[in-house]
Parts: structure tokens; sequence; C-alpha cells
């Protein structure tokens, strides 16, 4: 009874005006700078912190969890429009959101974007409310070893699940193994001596998060449709593919369809969200790898299938809500937005941590009220509108304008984080990089994910071995860790094999 | 001829106009947001220090202060970003004292400690051993007797090697003759959640990272390796008192890259020095952080930190990390 | 056995990993005096699935040349069919620009630069419409600059133009 009438007070202390008005202005935020290639919500959240500083405690945090949340959900709108993902987990809505687009069914992709984001997003908050201490407990029990396994498992589905020939997973492999090479770069985490540094000294940094994500998916594709716009003419074949517009019945259809999916991603997201540095990319690799594999007819994926979209795009909404478990239980922000929001808690003066359920529970189930509020009125009142805007200048934009402004953003979003040319210099190269890659048929995805992970991968094997005394035993002893392992390398075997007997067949 | 005069003349105004602009620009410093990197990760004693000073840095200075946190190898990797930066006072670097004067001794840092603009430092940080909860030990004596009976069994999380944490462990363990040894984390607080985990037995942490966890009943303190007793831990007796001649000593203090204007170190000085003196923030230190703020300024800082440049020193040769 | 063009990536990348073993890791990772066991297993796990890409890659064109599988040739057929030369061309010019653009950025500052950089790739991508290149390439850049100087209170590179616009609407 202790928790429902925290929970009353919580919606009693939260609910008001200026709150809801303050979660529709970070949403709405969110959206438009998560929906702009280049510029990314976290950016956007880092920025807006110190203006929070004077502002009403639950005011200010509200307004960031809202910003966090529209720029999560808007990464994909961008990247089922133009294939220009503007956050590294819409990275896999785009795989068959893109192809849904070109077929003039754009916003039957961009409301089943939503539809599974506010589904996914809403899923997360109630688990957010009702099971935070079990899933931290559990977060908590996964040590280095474990998570170093399950970055290696969460690495080998996505290679497994997302090549369809034998060809391709060898592909992807190597796209991972370049992945971990780029996250290698710059100053040793552990020790502060250079890796790979070439003389360069501003390579000790590393290469930027958020420099490789928009080199790599924004600014290549832009180099990619410099090729394709004289031979396929897209101003044509806008008025080529007639629009089709959703009806109720096909809706409905089309949530039923991926009624599995949405669930089990938003499952999947929430427990890969609780973990510390994991996040939402992962996720949504995660989730889209698992609806393939459970679906009927896998080849449909990639082509512009509805769960294709539902599936990734549920899973990462769902990692919002639960990024802010280890927060709220633990103390530790699992990933740059939540760090953003430690700092807001610190300076409105309280600590997060296990204490923080105890001393202000009125104050974090008003939160967690307001989130639920964020996914459902954001969704309806903000987001909507906005596809419709976003609609319009898809069918209406001309092209040639918008890749060379697209160019711009992709600099200034890399150049406002560090206010730094070399970055931009950077940038260029990995756009180079991508678009040979996208020639060439690399697995971009794959290696995005793996230069997320690389850093954790390491420090979390490292940290193992240390623990161990340079025993290599330890990923075995623990059944967790072993488990995952074996899971991850019997998935790329199994899938080599498989497609290989396949392929005879033909 | 005519036209000649006019585009003289033209250009004569535009170079004026520019001109003028050129002074305009020369305002009062601060002009712009400052960035402030953290050396440290988010949720650990420097952070919320670092975080809770930020707003009434703010107001001194009339420009937002950015906070953002780079952790790894026990802050060097953001001190090393500092050095990089340019020097015009709107990038500075909250560090704690072994990225100055431990880690150079050790081996070869892409920075020269020496070189930096000290600003001012807020306070020293106080340390405590804690141990989970349920852990068999309830004293420290038992610690480090269960230590001696089984070597190369204890392990302790550390926010890096060559913190002071790890190294003040180290003599601990040179000085008694026992063998544990140390797991870096990437901070204090991970290391914190790494213990109530029960993936390492021990954990040497400063205060305010702990603040919550041990509040909440999950982990308890065996001792204090600070100089005084804590106010957390008010049972909790110091090395001191066990009869060690040794007290861990480090301290958090901002620092900016080499070359940086006089002009830009006051006035940031001055803005800490003020944040320092905010009763808001005093109260809030003594009971919600549980820190001891001692405002040092920009001298005093670089002092106390050639001080402790022999002092590790000597204890780093003491525990044969010295390079 | 004949290589094809994928058997040649494959190639390639055993070589930038044997050059990485021999060269790279000795020179840009012990001699820093980084631990070289992560980077190993990185360059090792690489190299094998390398190995694995070089040795599909033939297999697979054997199989085609046996006629059993007709997958490659129809993506080769779109993919050369069309291939001109200009298309290239555009990447690579695209890119010069956008390598140009950087370079003056911190000289020139970011209007003036942008102006012309914007100006240039909207001609290069195909439009000839010269009152929306005009409109387009000196707009953005100013509510770009804008954005950072007013609402953000940063700014970006600046040069001639910015110092211009500010002496005359913000009077500094």
């Amino acid at each position: 009874m202790d928790f429902i009438s925290n929970l009353m007070k919580g919606i009693d202390f939260a609910l008001s005006f200026t709150n809801i008005i303050g979660i529709l202005i970070g949403y709405f935020i969110g959206v438009v700078v998560g929906a702009t290639p280049g510029l990314m919500a976290t950016t956007a959240m880092v920025l807006m912190l110190p203006f929070t500083f004077t502002l009403d405690p639950l005011f200010a945090i509200a307004t960031l969890m809202g910003c966090y949340k529209g720029g999560v959900y808007a990464g994909s709108i961008t990247g089922t429009l133009f294939n220009i993902p503007g956050t590294p987990e819409a990275a896999a809505t785009a795989l068959d959101g893109y192809p849904m687009g070109q077929r003039g069914e754009e916003l039957r992709a961009l409301e089943i974007d939503l539809f599974a984001s506010v589904i996914g997003g809403t899923f997360s908050n109630l688990l957010l409310l009702f099971t935070a201490a079990p899933l931290a407990f559990i977060a908590l029990k996964l040590g280095p070893p474990e998570v170093a396994a399950l970055i290696f498992f969460s690495l080998t589905v996505v290679v497994s699940l997302m090549g369809d020939t034998p060809l391709e997973i060898w592909k992807g492999l190597v796209s991972v193994g370049g992945g971990l090479f780029i996250g290698m770069i710059g100053l040793d985490a552990m020790t502060t001596t250079r890796r790979y540094g070439f003389g360069i000294v501003e390579l000790d940094k590393g290469i930027g998060f958020i420099t490789c994500i928009i080199g790599l998916l924004a600014l290549s594709e832009v180099l990619v449709q410099a090729e394709a716009i004289t031979s396929l003419k897209l101003s044509d074949r806008r008025s080529r593919v007639p629009s089709k517009k959703p009806t109720f019945r096909s809706r409905i259809n089309d949530l039923k369809v991926c009624a599995v999916d949405i669930l089990r991603s938003s499952l999947l997201g929430s427990l890969l969200g609780a973990l510390p540095g994991i996040g939402a990319t992962t996720a949504a690799f995660v989730s889209y790898g698992e609806a393939k594999r459970a679906a009927k007819n896998p080849e449909n994926f990639g082509k512009g299938d509805v769960r294709g979209i539902a599936a990734p795009e549920a899973g990462n909404n769902a990692v919002c809500a639960a990024s802010l478990i280890p927060l709220v239980t633990l103390g530790i922000p699992g990933s740059v937005a939540a760090a953003v929001l430690f700092g807001a808690f610190m300076v409105q003066g309280m600590i997060p941590g296990p204490m923080l359920m105890i001393t202000h529970a009125e104050f974090l189930y008003g939160l967690f009220f307001l989130m639920i509020l964020t996914d459902i009125l954001g969704g309806a009142l903000v987001a909507y509108p906005i596809i419709r805007v976003a609609r319009y200048i898809f069918r209406r934009v001309d092209y040639s304008l918008l890749f060379p402004i697209v160019t711009v953003f992709c600099a200034v979003g890399v150049y406002a984080v560090d206010f730094s040319i070399f970055d931009i210099k950077v940038l260029l190269f990995l756009g180079v990089l991508g678009y040979l890659m996208k020639k060439t048929n690399f697995n971009i995805p794959a290696l995005v994910l793996a230069f997320i992970l690389g850093p954790i991968l390491e420090r979390n094997m490292r940290t193992a071995l240390l623990i161990s005394q340079g025993n290599p035993a330890i990923f075995i002893k623990s059944p967790v860790a072993a488990a995952l392992l074996i899971l991850g390398v019997v998935s790329v075997i199994l899938s080599l094999k498989r497609k290989k007997r396949k392929v005879i067949t033909i | 001829m005519k036209r000649k005069g006019i585009i003289v003349a033209g250009l004569c105004l535009l170079l004026i106009i520019v001109g003028l602009a050129g002074i305009g620009i020369a305002k009062e410093y601060p002009t712009k947001p400052i960035k402030g990197i953290i050396s440290l990760s988010a949720g650990g004693t420097t952070d919320i220090v670092a975080r809770t000073l930020a707003p009434y840095m703010e107001k001194y200075l009339g420009q937002p202060v950015v906070l953002i946190n780079e952790p790894g190898a026990n802050g060097t990797i953001a001190v090393a970003d500092v050095a990089r930066r340019k020097p015009d006072g709107y990038v500075f670097g909250w560090c704690n004292l072994p990225t100055l004067v431990i880690h150079s001794q050790m081996r070869d840092l892409p920075y020269d400690p020496k070189k930096f603009v000290y600003v001012a430092s807020p306070m020293p940080y106080e340390y405590i051993v804690f141990v989970r909860s349920d852990a068999q030990w309830n004293t420290w004596e038992e610690f480090i007797d269960y230590a001696k009976k089984h070597p190369r069994m204890i392990t302790y999380g550390v926010p890096g090697l060559g913190s002071t944490n790890h190294l003040a462990m180290e003599y601990i363990a040179m000085k008694e003759g026992i063998e544990w040894h140390a797991v870096p984390f990437k901070g204090n607080p991970e290391s914190i959640a790494a213990v109530i985990g029960g993936h390492v037995d021990a954990c040497n942490t400063s205060t305010t990272a702990a603040v919550s966890a041990y509040q909440a009943g999950k982990i308890k303190p065996l001792i204090v390796l600070s100089k005084k007793r804590i106010s957390l831990v008010p049972n909790t007796p110091t090395l001191l008192e066990k009869g060690y001649d040794f007290y861990q000593f480090s301290c958090m203090g901002a620092i900016l890259p080499p070359g940086t204007p006089e002009y830009a170190r006051s006035k940031l000085e001055k803005a800490i020095e003020y944040a320092c003196n905010v009763p808001e923030v005093k109260e809030r230190a003594k009971k919600t952080l549980f820190v001891t703020i001692d405002f040092k300024n920009g001298a005093e800082y670089r002092e106390l930190a050639e001080k402790y440049y022999k002092v590790w020193g000597d204890i780093l040769r003491q525990v044969g990390l010295h390079k | 056995m004949k290589i094809g063009r994928e058997g040649k990536i494959a190639l390639g990348l055993i070589a930038f990993c044997l050059i990485n073993y021999f060269y790279l890791i000795p020179t840009q990772v012990v001699q820093q005096g980084s631990s070289p066991v992560y980077p190993l297993i990185v360059n090792t796990f690489i190299l094998v699935s390398s190995i694995g890409y070089f040795y599909q890659s033939t297999l697979r064109r054997k199989r085609v040349s046996e006629g059993e599988e007709f997958e490659e040739k129809k993506v080769s057929s779109t993919e050369k069919g069309e291939k001109s030369i200009k298309p290239v061309l555009r990447v690579i010019a695209q890119t010069a620009f956008i390598i140009i653009w950087v370079t003056v950025l911190e000289y020139v500052g970011f209007l003036l630069s942008s102006m012309v950089f914007l100006a240039a790739s909207i001609i290069l991508y195909g439009s000839r419409n010269y009152f929306k290149i005009i409109t387009a390439s000196i707009l953005f850049p100013l509510v770009i600059y804008l954005l950072f100087k007013v609402v953000l209170k940063t700014a970006l590179p600046e040069g001639i133009l910015e110092n211009l616009l500010g002496s005359v609407f913000f009077g500094q």
C-alpha cells in the first residue's frame, strides 16, 4: 500500500499545467533536434542543462527527460524518409523504414514508428514504475565478465541475423572488427598511453562518438545520393511513386501483425536499458534481430516489413525509461543522457542512488508519472503533427537543396560538440569510408554498434581479467557469461551453415 | 575619376566598420559559455561537487558553465584533453591531484602537469574503505587478518590504477605484509556498485559517491583513510588512530590549459571562491555531500601539488610503482 | 582461379591486418607504452573474418562461373550497366568541396565559406533554379549562425562577414 500512496502523492505533486507544458516543450525540442540529421538530442540536453539550474526541479528534469525521449524517437523520422538516421539506434529502423517509404508508404512507416515508440516507451515506463528494484538487482549481479559476454553476444546477434548469405555474414564480421578497431584509436582508457595515434595529438581523445555516427550514417548517405541523383533523378521518382495513405483498417492490421514483436522488443529494450552503458543502439539491433528470427518469412526483412520497423523502435524507446533504473537505484548513469539527468538531479540537491527512492519518493513517482504522460501526450500532440510536416517536406523537398544543407548540418553538429575543426575532418574521412562501405555492401550498422560497444567490451574484459588475476577461465566460470559466449558462437556458426545449405539448394 | 573616389571611400568605410567590429568584440571575459571538463565519472565525488558549485559560478561569471564528464584512467584522459585545448579561458578542467602529481611519476603521459595554469582547489577529498554490509568482516583488524591468511584472495575496487585510493591500499599492504590486488573501475560509483554486486570484496572511495549506498544500508565502513574522522561515519576510526604513520590526501582542483592568460584564471578563481562561500553550498556540502569545503587559491593549490608530488613520489618508490 | 572484386577487397583487408601485426602494433601501440593484448585480439579477429570472407568470395565466384547462381550477375549488371564516369565524379567533387570548405572555414569564417559551399554543391546536385540557389545558400547559414550566436551564445568560426554583421546588428 505504501507504493500506491506514494504513487498517488507523486501524481498529485506532478500534475500541473506548467509541468505538462514543460514535457511537451522538451519533447518538441528533442523531436526537432533528433530529426535533424547531424544534430543529436543528447548534445541539446548538455547545452540545455545550465539553463535549467534556476527552474523548478521537477519541471527541469521532466523537460530534459522529454527532450531525451523525443530525440530517441525522432531519429527514425529522417531514417525512414531519407535513409539518414538522426540517431544510431534509428539505423535499425531505417533498414525497413526506408524501403517502405520508397514504395510510397512513408506515412504508414512513420505511423508505425510512432506507435511502436509510444508503446515501447510506455511499457518501459510502467516497468520502471513497478520493477525498478528487481531490475537493478539483476543489473548489479552482472559483473565485468558477464557484461563483456553480453556485448560479444549482441555483436554476434547483429552479424548473424542481418546477413542472409555466408558472404554477408563474413562481411558483417569484418565490419564488427573494423568498428572495434576504430574504437581503439586514441588514449588507452586504463593507462593513458597512445594507441594508433600516428603522431596526431587531436586523435588522443579518440574518434568522437557523434562524429562517427554522423559520418558513417548521415554523411555517407549524402555522398551516395550525390552519385544516385543523376541516374535516378529523384524528383521524377517522387512523382512516379504515388503516395499510399493507410486506412483505419490497415493500421489495425499492422498493429496486429507486429503486436508480439512490439511486446518482445519492449521487454528486451527494458532489460538492456537497465544495464549501464549498453544503450539504445544495442537494444534496437537485438530487437530487430530477434523479430527476424521469430518471423516465419524472414526474407521480407530489409525490404520494408512492418515488423522490421516496429521491433527496433519499440526496443530503443524502451531503453529511455529503463536507463533511469541504474541512475535512480544505484547512482550510476548508464548513458550520456542519463549523465545529464544526473547533473540535473544534482543541481537540484538530490543525489541519485538507492536513497533517492526513500528520501524523494514523491518526486520520483511524480517524475515517472510525467514520463508516462510524455510518451502519450508527446506522441499525440507533438510527434503526430510533426510527422505530417515531415511527410510534406519529403514529398515537396528539392533534393538538390536538401543534401547540401544536410552536409552543413552534419559539420555544424560535429563542430558544436567540441568546437574543433579537426573533428569535421574526421567526419569527412568517416563519411567517405561509409560511402565506400555502402558501395561494397559492408555492414555499416554492425560497424557502428561495434564502435559504440568496443570500448565497453575492452574495459570489462580487462577488468574481468584483473579480478581473476589474468586467468581467462573467469569467462567460463560464470554460468551467465559462459552461456552468452556459447550462444554467440553457435549463432554465428549456425547462420553460416544454414545459409550455406540454402545456397546449395538453389 | 569620380567613380574611383566612391570605391575608395566605400573601401575605407568597410575597413572602418570591420575595424570597429574588431574593437567591439573585445568585451570583458567571459563573453560566452565556459566548458568544464570533469575528469571523473558522473556520480562521483568530483562530479557532484563540481555540479553543486556550477550554478553559483554561473551567477558570478554571468555565463553558463557547461559541464561534461570524460572519465578514464583515473582522470588522466580528461586532463590530457584539457592540455590540448585552446588557452582562451573557455575550457577548464576539474581534476584530482593524482593526475597532476602521481601519474607523471609512474609512466610517460601525453602532458606535462607542471605547465598547467592552476586555478583553485575547493576541497580535499576524504576516503573510506567500504565492504558489503553482509560481509564477514566488521572491523579493520578482522579484514587485515583475513587478508594475511588468504594472500591474493582479496580484491578491492579503485577509480583507477595510480589513484591515491590504489596507492594507499598498496602502502597498507606493504606495511602489513599482505598481498591483495586492485581492480580499476571507471569511477567510484562503479567500484561501489561492484562491491554491492559482489564482484570485488572492498573499495576505497571518497565520501560523496558512497553517501547514498551507505545510508541505504548496502555497504559498511571499515576504516577512514584521511587525516580526520568523517561526519558521515563518525564511529569509524582513522588509520592514524590505528597507529599507522600514514593518511591519504588528494584534493579536487580546477586547471586551465597551459598558457591561459591571468585575467581568465583570476576570474575563474574568484568564481570558485564565490561559490564556495555561498551559505547554501556550505550547508549542502556538510549535510548531504559530507565533504569539507576548504578553498585554496591558485598559488596555494600549486604549493599543495608540489608538496604532495614528493609525498606520493616517496610512496610510489616504496610500493615499487615509480617509473 | 580468378579473384573478383570481393576477393580483392578481402586480400586488401588481409594485407591491412598483416601491416597491423608487423608495423602498426609495434610502432603505434607497443612503442607508445600501451598493452598490445586487446589490439592483437581485435586484429586476429579481423584477420580470421577476412580470410573467411576471402574463402567465401572465391567459393562463390566458382559457383557463378559454373552457372549455379545468377545472383551476382544481376548485381553486377545493374551496377555496371549504369555506371558511367560522371556520377562517381560527382561524389569526388562533393568530397573535394567539403575538403575546401573545411580548410578555409577557420580563416574566412562560417558565413562566407558556407554560403559559397552551399551554392556550389546545390549546383552540383543538379539544381539550376538560381533564385532557389541564392536564397537557400544565403539564408540557411545565416539562420544557423544566429541560432548559435543568439540562442546558444556560442560562436561558429568567425570572419569578415560575421564581424560586419556583429557591428551592424549587435552594436558590438
